[in-house]
């Protein structure tokens, strides 16, 4: 009887699928049980990393689903900076899974935070999204309205989308002592003011996150019961960590942990996907050569090569879709889009 | 009415220009010029405020040679102490840019639209008027401009009307004309308001409305042009 990796495909066996092939001749790296058709309506959330994702699904032509477009006479230049057609709603970057239940439980009435606003300066941020207005809200009552309509608009998407594509992006979070409610950044960095009584660091644990991912799921998936869900995991360092751990040391952590719950969440259900665009530019084969400089930020060429891999293995007609896949190891350090990381912020602090 | 021996006036600006121009030749009133095209084709790029003569660009810098000759000028330099402008105080293609609908701005909101904050409308505005206001007070600066006109008030029958109220357009219409107000105010340059044209609540009275609900009519042209020659002439007579 033969045994179990006699008759395996070659993508199993590493001297086949990687070391014989190199980074740029790599095929089937993901294993999609279904591939994204141009007609679904597509959704995205997530870190800073799942910006690419939403720009370059747009460029291609997908359906991408947009429950909050910029005014049409706001300037381009300035969609990012307000917030607009970085993801398909007004919610800036998600990063934590706590995070992603806490917007379905509020969008669903579910969970209503005691401290929904914030005063800086005279001006009102929104906590669960503070860098949407770059100078905050004119009034309280101006910072609510928008945050109304903000998660009406949510409960629309979550009607409308038939794939909903999320990019974990941390572990750590700052919540509040008082009602559990999670910040995408600690009170203090971008708005507010940081209260050690009130507010408090939490690095989640893999029961913690596949927890709330479970939660978060099956709320998406009453609201829609035929959704299918894409996970990914950003590649994207941790700026800062507040574990008191090495920097390197606490993205290892929150990644591993994120890679974990991902593999679990596609393990137990056959209507959730993982695409690898963390091992497609943080894996040891392609060197580090995705990065930017700073060995944080993907440089367009990698942003391009993970990019390039979906459209080609997640979306029907993907080998016309993918541009040629250029390598990470002809990175240059180029400059990618303005991809908006209020995580960013927390950089202007290091000593 | 007439210059008694000045130069007439020259009036360019966007397309509310139409009927006071068709106004002033009904009205034999000593003004040359007319439109120069719709608000939209006033911009950064065919309003350049560089170092240089003041000059038009692209697509306006075309309709000006045609504008010249039926002003009788050859550049906007002739035009000295004797300009008016109908350039950022008509509003309704700001507030005639959003779908009521589905748009809410300000506090409380109807959570059902989509809300668009006080920032971002400054933004739109700003990105809106910018270009012009520096035009404008270029003109000012090289002293051509003696007068502004103000676009025609809301119209009733406008769909921002029907959503918003009128005092919610008129707010809206108060603030896009603000940085051009500030501006005139600023520089000592009159403002020509058409007297007795509006309604109790602020809006176009009904016998002024042009063909669509942005523009005015010839006989409001008359009332506007009445009214710069009304605040022109003693001043201009003296250039």
């Amino acid at each position: 009887m033969p045994h179990p990796y006699e008759n395996l495909p070659s993508r199993a066996f590493w001297r086949s699928a990687v070391a014989a092939t190199g980074p740029d001749g790599m095929r089937e790296i993901s294993s999609c049980r279904a591939k994204l058709r141009a007609e679904q309506v597509i959704a995205t959330a997530g870190s800073c990393f799942a910006q690419h994702i939403a720009r370059r699904l747009q460029q291609r032509g997908f359906n991408y689903l947009d429950v909050e477009p910029a005014p049409s006479r706001l300037p381009a230049s300035l969609h990012h900076s307000f917030g607009y057609g970085l993801f398909s709603a007004r919610y800036g970057n998600v990063y934590t899974s706590a995070q992603l239940l806490q917007l379905l439980l509020r969008a669903t009435g579910k969970f209503v935070p005691t401290e929904r606003v914030w005063e800086t300066g005279g001006r009102w941020f929104d906590p669960f999204r503070p860098s949407i207005e770059p100078n905050g809200f004119a009034s309280e009552a101006e910072a609510l309205a928008s945050q109304d309509s903000h998660l009406g608009a949510v409960r629309r998407m979550m009607k409308q989308m038939d794939m909903f594509i999320f990019t974990l992006g941390l572990t750590e979070t700052w919540r509040s002592r008082e009602d559990g409610a999670v910040y995408p950044v600690c009170p203090g960095v971008a708005a507010g003011r940081f209260d050690p009584e009130r507010h408090e660091f939490v690095n989640l644990d893999y029961e913690a996150v596949l927890r709330d991912m479970a939660r978060a799921m099956a709320i998406l998936r009453r609201t829609r019961p035929s959704l299918r869900v894409l996970l990914t995991v950003s590649p994207v360092p941790l700026t800062a960590t507040a574990s008191g751990d090495h920097v390197l040391s606490a993205t290892t952590y929150s990644k591993s942990v994120l890679r974990a719950v991902a593999g679990r969440l596609t393990a137990l259900h056959d209507w959730v996907d993982y695409f690898p665009s963390y091992e497609l530019v943080t894996a040891p084969v392609f060197g580090g050569r995705a990065y930017e400089a700073n060995m944080r930020q993907v440089a367009t060429t990698g942003v391009d090569f993970v990019m390039g891999t979906f459209l080609r293995e997640f979306c029907e007609g993907g080998e016309a879709l993918a541009a040629p896949p250029p390598s990470p190891r002809s990175v240059v350090a180029a400059k990618d889009d303005d991809t908006v990381c209020d995580e960013a912020a927390l950089e202007f602090y290091a000593k | 009415m007439t210059e008694r021996g000045a130069l007439p006036l020259v009036m360019l600006g966007d397309s509310h220009c139409t009927n006071f121009g068709k106004a002033m030749k009904e009205m034999g009133a000593p003004i040359l010029g007319g439109p120069l095209g719709a608000a939209s084709a006033f911009t950064a790029e065919t309003l350049p405020v560089d170092q240089g003569p003041l000059r038009l660009a692209g697509e306006l810098g075309e309709r000006f040679r045609v504008f010249a000759r039926v002003a009788g000028i050859t550049s906007l330099a002739d035009c000295r102490g004797r300009l008016v402008v109908s350039l950022g105080l008509a509003a309704a293609r700001f507030y005639g840019s959003f779908d009521w609908r589905r748009v809410a701005t300000g506090a409380p909101a109807d959570p059902r639209k989509q809300h668009v904050s006080d920032a971002v409308l400054e933004a739109i505005i700003d990105a809106m008027q910018a270009p012009v206001v520096a035009f404008v007070d270029r003109l000012v600066a090289e002293g051509l401009l003696v007068c502004s006109i103000a676009g025609p008030p809301p119209q009733a029958r406008h769909p921002a009307v029907a959503a918003l109220g009128a005092a919610g357009v008129l707010a809206l219409e108060a603030r896009y004309r603000q940085p051009m107000l500030d501006l005139l105010a600023r520089q000592g340059i009159p403002v020509a308001v058409a007297p007795e044209v509006t309604t109790e609540q602020g809006l176009l009275r009904q016998e002024f409305w042009g063909d669509d609900h942005a523009h005015g009519n010839i006989a409001y042209g008359r009332q506007v042009i009445a009214t710069v020659l009304r605040i022109t002439v003693p001043q201009h007579a003296q250039t």
